[in-house]
C-alpha cells in the first residue's frame, strides 16, 4: 500500500462536488458527518465511523470508475462498503482523493472545523465551487467526480448512497476539481435531513498509481487534458497554418520554421561577410605586395653595364620580413646597390626597413659615397632604445673605371667570385644602423675583373640551419661559386633552401655580374676612419696588419693618424692593396664626412643675408 | 627551438656596494629569441647595482646582432647610471662568435677578451675603475678567475 490514509474523516462533513455543470449533478449537497475515525496503519484502511451523517436529499450517487488520490498518490478503490444500519451501500468504484499531511495518521479531534453550510436546500454548496479545498483536521479530503455523467447516475431514494468520492482527478486537474470534505461541528440542526447513517466504511483494493492499470477512462482523460489544458493546443488554435496537423503541433512547426528562417538568414549573412572579407583580403594582399615591392622592388636585369639578379624569400608568412634591397642609378655612370636586414619581424620591421632603405637611397642619390651615407644614416636613425636597427650593405659601382665601392654596417661583406685574390677583411667593421654608435667607418673599393660575381646577401642565408648547424659563409660561397658564370639570385635561394633543413630568417640576395669582357687596371683600396679612442686600441694595427702593411709603415701611419685625429677629430687610413707592398695614406676625414647643418636656416622675414638669384 | 642558458657567477660577497664584476656565463644560441632575455638580465643586474659585467660567451654556439644589441644596450645604460663596463670573454676556438663580434663593429664599446683572467686583469688595469673593484679584480685575476656558480637558470624559448 502506497499511502497512509491519514485523512481522518472524523467529524467531517463530506461535500461532493463535480466539475460538471451544476444541473448535471443530481446530488448537490452531501454532508457526511463522521464523529470519529480510526485509521489503522495497515491496509486495507478501515474507516470506523460511529456516526456518519449523510445529508442527501433523496439522491444517492453511484460513481463508477473513480480513483483515489492520496497525497499525490492515486489509488483506486475497488469497493467501498458502507455499513449502515438499515442500508448497505456498495459502490463499485469509489475514488477518494485525499491529500494528507504527514501527521494525518494520528487520530484527529472530531470537531475542529467550522460547520459546513450544507443544508437541505438544493443549492450548490460551497464545496461545489472548483478548486475549493477540503480542510480536514490535519488532512484534506478531496472528492471529485471524473465523469459528469456518472454523477447523475440515479440511485434509489430509499437507498442512501453516501458517495464518499467523486472521481479521482488527474493530478494536473485535481485542484480544479476538488470538493471539500469539511467535518461539521454539529450534527443535526437541519443539516442532516436523511436518516443518520452510522457505520463503517471499508476501503479495499487499494493500489498505488504507479501500478494502476490503464483503465478505459485514461485515454479519455488525456484527451480531455489536451482539449482543455494543453497550452500548445490553445496557442495552435490561433495559428492559421494550412496544414492537416493537430493544433498542438502547430506552435512547434512554427517555431522550427522560424528557426530555419533565422538560420538561413544567418547563413546568408555569413556568406556575404565571407565574400566581403575575401575582397578585403585581396586588397590587403595587393597593398602588401605594394609594400613589399617598396622593400624588394623589381630590378632591371641589366643596368649600367652590370647584370643584376635579385631574389627575396620570406621566412614565414607574407609579411614576415625585414629584408630589403634596392638597385638604382643615382647619377649617370654609377649604379647603387643597397641590401639590408632589419632586426625583428612584422609590420614594425617593415616600416623600419622602408625608412632605412629610403634614407640610404636619398643620401646615395645625393652623391655621398657608401661609407658617408652609412655614417649619416646611422646618426639620423639612431634609436636610443636599441630596439630598431638594421644591418646594411651599400655599394656604388662606377661604370667608368669598373670599380665597386662598398661599405657595410653590421652586415656581412659581399661574396666575391672571380677575383684574383679573395681576402676577407672584417677586422674593422661598422656597427649596425640604429645603435647610438658611430657607423660607416670602413669602406672597400675593388675593381671588377671580367667574369666577376658579387653577391650581396642577408644573414638569413648564412643562418639557414642544416641539422642544427649554420650554413655559414664558406658554404654559401661554395654554393655561389657552383652556380656558374650566370648565377641567378632566385636559384641561389633555392639552393640554400635545399641545402638547409630550416630557414628561420627571410633571405634576400642581390647578385651583380660584369657584362664586359675586357680587363681594367686592378684596384683594391681599403679605408677605415678612426678617432683618437679607436686609434688607441689594437684594431687599427690589426687592420693594417691584415692588409699586409709592413710593421714600420704601420707605426708611422699610426703616429700620423694620431696627429691628424688630435687636430680634426678623426683620421682616415687608406690602404692601397693593389700595389706591392701596400701603401698607406692618412687623410683628414673632412673630405668624406658630410657637412651637417647644426643651425636651422633662417626663415623669411627674419633679418639676415638673403640669397639673390641673378639670371 | 633555440636553447640558451645564462648563469650568473660572482665572487663578490659585497652585496651593498656591488664591488666586483658579475660574471654571466652563456651557452647555446643567443639569437633573436634569446636577446630580449639577455637584455633583461643585464639591465636587471645594472639596476641592482652591478657596474661591471663580464659575459662569457665561450660556450655560445651562435650569436647574432640582436644579442650584441642587448650588450650595447647594457653599455648605454651603464653610461647613463655613471659608468661601468661590459666585457665579453670568448676563447679563440669560438671563431663564429668572434667573427660576429668583428662584423658588429662594437669594439669601441665592448671589450673582447680571450679568457676571464684577461678580462679581470683588464678590469683591474682600467683607468676609471673604483678602488674596491680594482682590488677585487686583482684578487680575481690572482685566483685564476675560478668562480662559484650562484644562480643558474635555464631558459628555453621558441624560435620566432
Amino acid at each position: 500500500m502506497a499511502f497512509a490514509l491519514g485523512a481522518t474523516l472524523a467529524g467531517m462533513g463530506v461535500a461532493v462536488c463535480t466539475g460538471a455543470p451544476a444541473d448535471a449533478i443530481a446530488v448537490a449537497p452531501i454532508s457526511l458527518s463522521v464523529a470519529s475515525l480510526s485509521t489503522p496503519s495497515t491496509s486495507p484502511v478501515a474507516l470506523s465511523t460511529p456516526a456518519i451523517g449523510v445529508s442527501v436529499p433523496g439522491v444517492g450517487v453511484s460513481t463508477p470508475g473513480v480513483g483515489v488520490s492520496v497525497g499525490g498518490a492515486e489509488v483506486s478503490v475497488g469497493e467501498a462498503t458502507v455499513s449502515v444500519p438499515g442500508a448497505s451501500v456498495t459502490t463499485p468504484k469509489v475514488g477518494v482523493s485525499v491529500s494528507t499531511a504527514p501527521e494525518a495518521s494520528a487520530p484527529v479531534p472530531p470537531t475542529t472545523s467550522p460547520p459546513t453550510p450544507t443544508t437541505g436546500a438544493p443549492s450548490p454548496t460551497p464545496g461545489a465551487t472548483p478548486s475549493s479545498t477540503a480542510t480536514g483536521s490535519g488532512g484534506s479530503v478531496t472528492v471529485s467526480q471524473r465523469h459528469p455523467t456518472a454523477a447523475s447516475s440515479p440511485a434509489a431514494g430509499a437507498t442512501q448512497q453516501p458517495s464518499l468520492a467523486g472521481a479521482a482527478a488527474h493530478p494536473s486537474t485535481m485542484s480544479k476539481r476538488s470538493a471539500s470534505a469539511v467535518a461539521p461541528q454539529r450534527r443535526g440542526k437541519g443539516s442532516l435531513v436523511g436518516p443518520t447513517v452510522t457505520g463503517k466504511v471499508t476501503l479495499t483494493a487499494v493500489q498505488s498509481r504507479s501500478t494502476l492499470p490503464a483503465g478505459p477512462s485514461r485515454p479519455h482523460a488525456r484527451a480531455d487534458r489536451h482539449a482543455a489544458g494543453n497550452p500548445l493546443d490553445a496557442i495552435g488554435r490561433h495559428i492559421p497554418l494550412p496544414l492537416p496537423v493537430p493544433d498542438w503541433s502547430k506552435p512547434i512547426i512554427l517555431a522550427l520554421l522560424l528557426l530555419a528562417i533565422s538560420l538561413g538568414i544567418r547563413s546568408r549573412l555569413t556568406t556575404l561577410r565571407a565574400r566581403r572579407l575575401e575582397g578585403q583580403r585581396t586588397t590587403l594582399l595587393r597593398d602588401l605586395g605594394a609594400t613589399q615591392a617598396a622593400l624588394v622592388p623589381d630590378v632591371p636585369a641589366h643596368i649600367g653595364g652590370l647584370a643584376v639578379s635579385v631574389a627575396y624569400r620570406p621566412a614565414d608568412g607574407p609579411a614576415a620580413g625585414g629584408d630589403f634591397y634596392d638597385v638604382f642609378v643615382p647619377e649617370p655612370g654609377k649604379v647603387a646597390i643597397i641590401l639590408g636586414d632589419v632586426a625583428g619581424h612584422g609590420h614594425q620591421a617593415l616600416a623600419q626597413a622602408a625608412l632605412t632603405r629610403y634614407t640610404l637611397r636619398a643620401y646615395v642619390q645625393a652623391g655621398l659615397e657608401p661609407r658617408a651615407a652609412l655614417a649619416l644614416t646611422g646618426r639620423v636613425l639612431a634609436d636610443p632604445t636599441l630596439e630598431h636597427f638594421a644591418t646594411v650593405a651599400v655599394a656604388v659601382y662606377h661604370t667608368q673605371d669598373r670599380t665597386l665601392t662598398y661599405a657595410t654596417a653590421g652586415h656581412p661583406h659581399p661574396i666575391l667570385c672571380g677575383f684574383p685574390e679573395h681576402r676577407r677583411l672584417e677586422v674593422c667593421a661598422s656597427p649596425p644602423i640604429g645603435w647610438t654608435v658611430p657607423t660607416g667607418r670602413c669602406q672597400t673599393t675593388r675593381s671588377l675583373p671580367p667574369g666577376a660575381v658579387v653577391c650581396f646577401f642577408s644573414d638569413g642565408l648564412t643562418e639557414a640551419r642544416r641539422d642544427d648547424e649554420l650554413l655559414g659563409c664558406e658554404r654559401l660561397s661554395e654554393i655561389v661559386a657552383a652556380l656558374g658564370a650566370q648565377p641567378a639570385a632566385a636559384e641561389l635561394l633555392q639552393q640554400v633552401t635545399a641545402a638547409a633543413t630550416a630557414t628561420p630568417d627571410d633571405m634576400a640576395a642581390c647578385i651583380l655580374m660584369l657584362d664586359a669582357e675586357t680587363d681594367v687596371a686592378a684596384v683594391h683600396i681599403e679605408e677605415v676612419e678612426a678617432d683618437g679612442r679607436a686609434l688607441g686600441r689594437h684594431e687599427i694595427p690589426r687592420f693594417l696588419q691584415s692588409c699586409g702593411v709592413p710593421a714600420p709603415a704601420i707605426a708611422r701611419a699610426m703616429s700620423l693618424a694620431g696627429d691628424i685625429a688630435a687636430r680634426s677629430g678623426t683620421a682616415v687610413l687608406r690602404v692601397e692593396l693593389s700595389t706591392t707592398p701596400a701603401t698607406v695614406t692618412v687623410l683628414r676625414s673632412d673630405r668624406t664626412r658630410p657637412t651637417i647643418y647644426r643651425r636651422p636656416p633662417r626663415l623669411s622675414g627674419q633679418r639676415g643675408p638673403r640669397a639673390t638669384l641673378t639670371t | 627551438m633555440s636553447v640558451f642558458h645564462i648563469s650568473e657567477e660572482s665572487t663578490s660577497t659585497d652585496a651593498r656596494g656591488r664591488a666586483g664584476a658579475l660574471v654571466l656565463v652563456a651557452s647555446g644560441e643567443m639569437d633573436y629569441s634569446a636577446s630580449p632575455q639577455l637584455r633583461e638580465r643585464m639591465l636587471g643586474h645594472i639596476a641592482t647595482g652591478w657596474r661591471h659585467l663580464v659575459l662569457d660567451l665561450s660556450a655560445v654556439t651562435f650569436i647574432d646582432s640582436t644579442a650584441i644589441g642587448a650588450l650595447v644596450g647594457a653599455v648605454a645604460r651603464l653610461q647613463e647610471v655613471g659608468g661601468g663596463s661590459v666585457r665579453v670573454v670568448c676563447n679563440n676556438h669560438n671563431e663564429r662568435v668572434l667573427r660576429i663580434f668583428d662584423m658588429a663593429g662594437v669594439a669601441s664599446l665592448i671589450a673582447l677578451h680571450r679568457s676571464r683572467a684577461e678580462a679581470f686583469s683588464a678590469l683591474a688595469a682600467a683607468p676609471t675603475v673604483d678602488v674596491r673593484v680594482r682590488a677585487w679584480a686583482e684578487q680575481a685575476t690572482a685566483r685564476g678567475a675560478r668562480a662559484q656558480i650562484k644562480v643558474s637558470r635555464r631558459c628555453r624559448t621558441a624560435a620566432l
